[in-house]
This record gives C-alpha cells, structure tokens and sequence, in this order.
C-alpha cells in the first residue's frame, strides 16, 4: 500500500489518508492535525515524517536523484547529467542521500541489543 | 508533452490561469492543487477533458546564470517587470499550443536566453494575463534556482 498511491487513494478513507500523512491531500485540518503520523522506517531517530514515505519517495526530483546518486557511485555523474558542470543542487541531493545511506547501515550492522536492525 | 520537475533537464509549467486548467474553486484547495503538480509533474489530473494548455518547457538555471541575472538587475536597475521577464527568459525552452509562436534563442553577455520576442507575444495576446504568466512563472524559475531542493519530510 506504501509504495502505490493509486491503490491507497481508492481504497483508503480522506481520514485514513490524512492521518498517514498523504502528500496529495492539503494540510490535515486542525481536528487531525494531532494524529498524523506518517510511517517511518526502523531505526530512524531523526525528526518526525510530516509526509507519507510514499508520496516523497515517488516524486520526480527524488527519483532523479536516487539515480544520480546509482551514477554518482560509479564514477559517471557528469555523464548521467550530460554536462561537466554537474548542477550544484544535484550535488547537494547526492550528498544527501549518501549520507541517509550511511546512516541506515550504520543502523542494519548494529545489534538489536544496542537499537540496530541486525541479530544479537 | 508534459515534462517532470527535474534538477537536470528541463520541465513543464502551466500557467494557473489556463483556461485549459480546471481548479477547486476553495481558494486553499486551488493553491494546493496547484503546488501539487508543479511538485509532482502531474498536471493531467487538472487538464479539463479536450483542452489544451499552453506549456512552457523551462530549464534549471546554472549557478552561473543566476548570479548573471542577479548582478544584471542591480547593474541596470530593472523594473520587477523586467527582472521577471529577463529571468523568463533565461529559462524559457520551449513554448507549445500558443498559437505560431515559436522560443528563439540568443546569446548575450555569454549567456543563452530566450529572445524578447516571447515575452512581446505574451504581453501581447495575454492582455493583463500575459503579464500574470510571467510574473508567476519567473517566480516559480526564481524559487527553484533560489532554492532547488525544497526539503520535505
């Protein structure tokens, strides 16, 4: 349900959906505001989601950069971007996401015991 | 053809004018339709059924283009009219469905700009309107160069 919008715009209530945090609903009003509690990863430590994963994870300029980061790895930005002067935004996103990528390793090696996602 | 939002390649913008566009009538909810698909690309849901907008195709200004344009407005001391119509230009690709008019493109001050002619065109058949689309549609150019990465959590 997380990953297809279609889906969840027909199947789930207004309310359902406001509480989840969809992106394609305006801002909750003020009776739901307090409940809306948009899914969040295991192990993630950071501010509160104010926006369902799915909605943010399926924009156009995420996508782009998720890819730009795949190119970025292998050493072929410029050439994913068609220029040698890679747009500064894109950098910015790239390292971004790098870092998010880091974190959440970071969290899969570490043990349960000690709030990882790995045995032990 | 509809183009996605993207920091790389251009993309597509319509006017919230359009009479192409069918909008909530709740001024709220009109906002944020209107935020919606200029967010996610999905301006079909908001194309009244057999209409045709008029799209511009825009591109992501470079760093270097933006600072040109900043430093040209306080040079010259442009007009908010003119620094719009100047920033539109900067970005303006491609013009679909506005009758036979066509985006050239020109060098100056070793920057590629769309000639004037576009914008006389848009002031021109647009009446008042006209001016609304460039002033709105800079705006949207100047936010992304401003700020392309618009966080959201």
């Amino acid at each position: 349900m997380l990953s297809d919008c279609e889906r969840c715009m027909n199947e789930l209530t207004t309310e359902r959906r406001y509480v989840l945090g969809c992106g394609y609903l305006p801002p909750a009003p003020p009776q739901l505001a307090p409940f809306v509690r948009p899914w969040q990863g295991l192990g993630y430590n950071g501010p509160r989601p104010t926006t369902c994963p799915g909605y943010t994870t399926q924009l156009p300029v995420v996508i782009e950069l998720v890819r730009a980061h795949r190119h970025w790895a292998k050493g072929q930005l410029e050439a994913f971007c068609g220029t040698r002067a890679v747009p500064e935004a894109v950098l910015l996103g790239v390292e971004q996401f790098e870092s998010a990528v880091g974190d959440f390793e970071a969290w899969r090696l570490t043990p349960s015991s000690r709030g990882g996602g790995a045995e032990g | 053809m509809l183009k996605p939002p993207s920091l790389i390649t251009t993309y597509t913008l319509i006017f919230s004018g359009d009479p192409a566009l069918v909008l909530p009538a709740d001024p709220k909810e009109r906002t944020h339709a209107l935020e919606l698909a200029r967010e996610t690309g999905r301006w079909e849901t908001l194309i009244g059924p057999d209409q045709t907008p008029t799209t511009f195709e825009l591109r992501p200004l470079p760093g270097t283009a933006f600072d040109w344009w900043m430093g040209t407005v306080r040079r010259e001391r442009l007009s908010d009219a003119e620094a719009n119509a100047l920033l539109l230009r900067l970005a303006l690709r491609k013009v679909e469905h506005f009758g036979a008019h066509r985006v050239e493109l020109h060098r100056l001050e070793g920057q590629e700009l769309a000639t004037p002619a576009i914008i006389d065109a848009l002031y021109a058949e647009g009446g008042e309107a006209g001016r609304q689309i460039v002033a709105e549609l800079g705006g949207e150019v100047f936010a992304r160069a401003e700020r392309a990465l618009r966080p959201k959590s």
